[in-house]
């Protein structure tokens, strides 16, 4: 029996023959069986219905340890519309946690920063826009996912930026910036 | 007819006038640039040539390239498709100096429409009404400018004479901005367009947005092909049109077919374009801009008419004259188009990439799907997130929306994200069933760009996360012995699409919710 923990809710796995799964969640018993899996897309049968679904799951983390339940969600697709089930954090706290939004900010797209809207020692609240990044030809305001300081602003304005490259670090307000 | 043509495009359009060439028996030659050596439109043409480097300005924006790609291949003519070198006025040119025919309106007609200011004048003196505007002539005189300004009424918007999709516009919202809007926006239009020519021009409230397909001869004859409603937008983007327009009044919709006609006659418009307006609460229409382009949304206009507009745009440039006079136009039913994007829409529609790496196009009566993409393509960054156009129609605008509901709903795409579910979502709010759309409507609808199934889709939706995280390994163990636990959530090759930029430890928004 395997378990997959989401915030508010579980599920619990058990083999029940060749590409058949039981699947328990609050109380409610199914048995799935798997009828395809092709990249993200998942087609099982349950109670005589097929389900196709494509599911992308991503944890929070970069340094996520080796359980799914570091934080994070899962995103399902079915029947075209978008369900999101955050997973269950066992460090504590779940997407809540303090420091949610803290760290540097990545650039995730290749493009070139327009305009930067802060410098260090900023204090911004949540959703003010920090920088604003052209890429694919439009324009991109990236705001700050949570209230904090403006920790080393390493992107500037003109500069040709990859994905992964950090534009700045964005700190709790009250800690003190070690650099 | 053409024996042979250069298609300078890449993605669902070039792939769509590779079809139409087919069937006229005329071969199809693309470009590519070397981001695209497996993309699907050089897979189903007749010959492709290498332009360069993945970069547009090194590719399909390098004019000597392509017309060095279409001397080599001995075409006859070259289309631009949308977007890219579609209406450079300076690229038409240069086709016809190197003997090709360009499948597009003139170079004159090229610059005035690129021009917002000319394209105005050119309107008004068709006689074709058009949204109050000042300050064309500068901002030499700041306190005239500011007195034109208290005329129009804030909010107003500066607009950049050379700008268009929403680029080049800046929002004022009272007069204690007005000096700095100008001066960004010009500013912003020397970067952009490398031309600083700015004016003002009133803000309508939450209008409509209605264009008209036309078609022209060159000679002043010109015909229309009906209209089409494209009012849903997001930052000025289009995401779902449909022709013709739900519920304009026949006054309004005749008024409007014959001011774009005039238009177009005057200047001896040739080939394929749209007259666009905008149009406020049920009353007048005011001239917004002309596309001297095939249009994205051009499917919709095709499906209600039967014709090829690719075909026709063909006709005219062999110099065929117009195939047909516009009492045989007829209008059958009613069709809409829901634009796929590789975007996420939850978060301010940022584009996204990776490899699609499973792929199922929806199809049925009534169900047209022009896909630039297929299973196993990769999405980058260089060019324009469009991956697809999913087109319905039926013989009323309900049956229409019925299918467009049940083809987002069959489609199957998974790698990067896109904004299927919010199409779907859209495809299905009571308003836009009801047809009470404007261009506010999606921004006063930010629930929709979570594209949240109904209650009884979540089971579905549960047991899918579950079965898939347990499948990758990601499920934790019920206790000791746990054999299947130990990897981490994405399984071991990763999240669907493989490149995936979403790794970040900090959260943040991307985009804005305006």
């Amino acid at each position: 029996m395997s378990r997959v923990r989401f915030e508010g809710w579980e599920a619990e796995i058990t083999p029940a023959g060749e590409g058949v799964h039981r699947i328990r969640i609050g109380g409610e018993s199914r048995e799935v069986r798997l009828l395809r899996r092709e990249g993200g897309l998942i087609v099982f049968e349950t109670e005589g219905r097929v389900v196709s679904a494509v599911v992308r799951v991503e944890v929070d983390s970069a340094a996520a340890g080796p359980r799914a339940a570091e934080g994070g969600r899962a995103e399902v697709i079915v029947a075209g519309r978008r369900a999101v089930f955050p997973l269950e954090d066992e460090s504590g706290g779940g997407s809540s946690r303090e420091g949610a939004g803290h760290g540097p900010l990545r650039a995730e797209l290749p493009g070139t920063v327009i305009e930067v809207r802060v410098s260090e020692g900023d204090l911004v609240a949540a959703g003010d826009v920090l920088l604003v990044i052209e890429a694919m030809k439009m324009e991109h305001p990236l705001r700050a996912g949570a209230a904090g300081r403006v920790g080393r602003v390493r992107a500037e304005a003109g500069a040709q930026i990859r994905p992964g490259d950090v534009l700045l670090d964005l700190l709790p307000a009250e800690e003190q910036d070690s650099v | 007819m053409f024996r042979k043509i250069l298609i300078a495009n890449r993605g669902e359009i070039a792939v769509r006038l590779i079809r139409t060439c087919r069937a006229l028996g005329v071969r199809a030659a693309v470009v590519y640039s070397e981001a695209d050596r497996d993309a699907l439109h050089l897979r189903l043409a007749d010959e492709a040539l290498p332009i360069g480097p993945a970069p547009p300005a090194e590719s399909y924006l390098n004019a000597d390239r392509i017309l060095e790609a279409a001397k080599a291949c001995g075409a006859e003519a070259v289309h631009p498709g949308y977007g890219f070198l579609s209406e450079r006025a300076a690229f038409a040119a240069a086709c016809e100096e190197a003997g090709l025919v360009f499948i597009g309106p003139s170079p004159e007609t090229l610059r005035w429409a690129g021009d917002k200011i000319a394209s105005r004048e050119a309107a008004a003196r068709a006689g074709v009404p058009v949204i109050p505007a000042a300050g064309e002539a500068g901002p030499e005189d700041g306190d005239a400018l500011a007195r034109e300004a208290d005329r129009l009424g804030y909010p107003l918007l500066v607009k950049a004479a050379a700008g268009g999709g929403g680029r080049g516009m800046r929002r004022v919202e009272e007069a204690a901005g007005l000096e700095e809007g100008f001066r960004a926006a010009r500013a912003e239009a020397r970067m952009a367009f490398g031309d600083d020519r700015v004016y003002l021009e009133a803000l309508l409230p939450s209008p409509r947005h209605v264009e008209v397909q036309i078609l022209g001869d060159g000679r002043g004859a010109a015909i229309h092909l009906g209209d089409r409603e494209c009012s849903l937008q997001r930052r000025h983007q289009k995401v779902i049109e449909e022709s013709p327009a739900p519920g304009l009044p026949d006054d309004v919709r005749a008024g409007m077919r014959e001011a774009a006609l005039r238009l177009v006659r005057q200047v001896r418009y040739r080939g394929a374009g749209t007259v666009e307006f905008l149009l406020e609460g049920a009353g007048g229409f005011r001239f917004l801009e002309v596309n001297a382009r095939l249009q994205v949304e051009h499917p919709v206009t095709e499906m209600v008419t039967g014709l090829d507009l690719a075909a026709l745009q063909l006709r005219v440039a062999a110099g065929e004259g117009l195939p047909l006079a516009q009492e045989e136009v007829r209008f059958s039913g009613h069709a809409i188009e829901a634009r796929l994007y590789a975007e996420d829409p939850a978060r301010g529609f940022l584009p996204q990439i990776g490899r699609i790496d499973a792929l199922h196009l929806p199809g049925g009566s009534g169900v047209r799907v022009d896909a630039g993409v297929a299973a196993g393509s990769e999405v980058g960054a260089e060019y324009d997130p469009l991956l697809a156009k999913i087109i319905a129609w039926g013989e009323s605008r309900t049956t229409a929306a019925d299918r467009l509901s049940g083809a987002l709903a069959e489609l199957q795409i998974s790698g990067p994200r896109t904004n299927q579910a919010f199409l779907a979502a859209v495809a299905a709010h009571p308003a836009f069933r009801a047809g009470e759309i404007s261009t506010g409507f999606l921004a006063e609808n930010p629930g929709l760009r979570e594209g949240r199934p109904p209650e009884e889709g979540l089971d579905d939706a549960r047991l899918a996360a579950a079965l898939a995280i347990h499948l990758d390994g990601g499920g934790g163990g019920g206790g000791a012995g746990e054999g299947e636990g130990a990897r981490d959530a994405q399984g071991a090759g990763g999240p669907p699409g493989g490149a995936d930029p979403w790794s970040r430890p900090g959260g943040w928004i991307p985009g804005g919710l305006e």
